[in-house]
């Protein structure tokens, strides 16, 4: 490895460290890269008498403890805090998720219900229809008979039509009810052995 | 060994490395070799510690087109170093006592 590739390496390994500190450290393996090129060993040979990039990653991070553990910002630190924002928030966030929660599933609950309504109107026109067009025709009333009729079969047409259309979406509405309690299940379960992990 | 000893050990070692004169880094690993193997960043770390710990001063100054860092023994360095002696007096004279023992055996 060369020595620029090398200490390029090192300074992205060393990347959690500050900025200052980081190029002090960089630069002082440089100086000693040079010093050994300057002694007379080729430049990868020098490279290499210093060590290897994770090696000295890995025993710089480990003689600074506070930065292996809690790395600035971005890492552990910015989980505790976010953790910690949705504990002290809960009183506030809870409510507007359930609210949430419960409109969209309202919203959903009640098309599924006016679907199965309209179907059984349909249905219930259909039925109904073919029957007064019956009633109809034996009380001599031909013309509204036969309008009745017309009416009754449009609605069965549709009656059919709709049906489909209303097992299919109860269908789908089912399997996303069950995707979402083996979610939140499979989560459950995977909190308690975690927990048992822990314990 | 027991590592607050061994910290203590190497800091005397990289003072005496430069007690006869300032030196830079590579100089200080070489001439530790046939003692004691130290790799860069426990040197880095020891020259940091006795820097903050006023012991020895750094200086960067120009070395061939390039920089390079010089580290300098302070009297309060010095001070260490001859404490150290002084401590390592007493450690021999028990050391002394306990291979007496063992050679007793």
């Amino acid at each position: 490895m060369k020595k620029k590739e090398f200490l390029t390496a090192l300074s992205r390994g060393l990347s959690r460290l500050p900025r200052g500190e980081r190029e002090e450290r960089v630069n002082f393996y440089r100086e000693m890269i040079d010093d050994r090129i300057e002694e007379g060993i080729p430049e990868e040979e020098a490279v290499a008498g210093v060590g290897t990039v994770d090696g000295i990653v890995a025993q710089i991070l480990a003689d600074r403890p506070s930065v292996a553990s809690a790395p600035p910002k971005s890492g552990n630190g910015g989980k505790v805090g976010l953790i910690l924002l949705l504990v002290l928030g809960f009183p506030v966030w809870l409510p507007i998720l359930l609210s949430v929660f419960i409109t969209v599933a309202s919203v959903i609950f009640s098309l599924f219900v006016a679907l199965w309504a309209i179907e059984l109107s349909l249905a219930a026109a259909a039925v109904g229809g073919v029957g007064s067009f019956f009633v109809l025709l034996f009380t001599g009333q031909l013309t509204t008979a036969l309008l009745t009729l017309g009416v009754a079969l449009v609605s069965g047409g549709f009656a059919i039509l709709l049906f489909f259309g209303a097992v299919a979406v109860t269908k789908a509405l089912g399997r996303g009810i069950a995707w979402i309690l083996r979610k939140l299940f499979g989560w459950l379960k995977r909190k308690e052995n975690n927990n048992d992990k822990v314990a | 060994m027991d590592i607050q000893l061994k910290r203590g050990l190497l800091d005397v070692c990289v003072l005496a490395a430069i007690q006869d004169g300032e030196s830079y880094g590579y100089r200080i690993i070489k001439e530790m070799k046939p003692y004691l193997e130290m790799s860069e960043s426990t040197l880095y770390t020891i020259l940091k510690r006795l820097e903050t710990a006023g012991m020895l001063t750094v200086r960067t100054a120009e070395h061939d087109g390039r920089l390079r860092k010089y580290y300098r023994i302070t009297e309060r360095g010095r001070a260490r170093l001859a404490e150290f002696r002084e401590e390592w007096k007493e450690m021999m004279t028990v050391y002394r006592f306990v291979i007496r023992e063992e050679n007793g055996k």
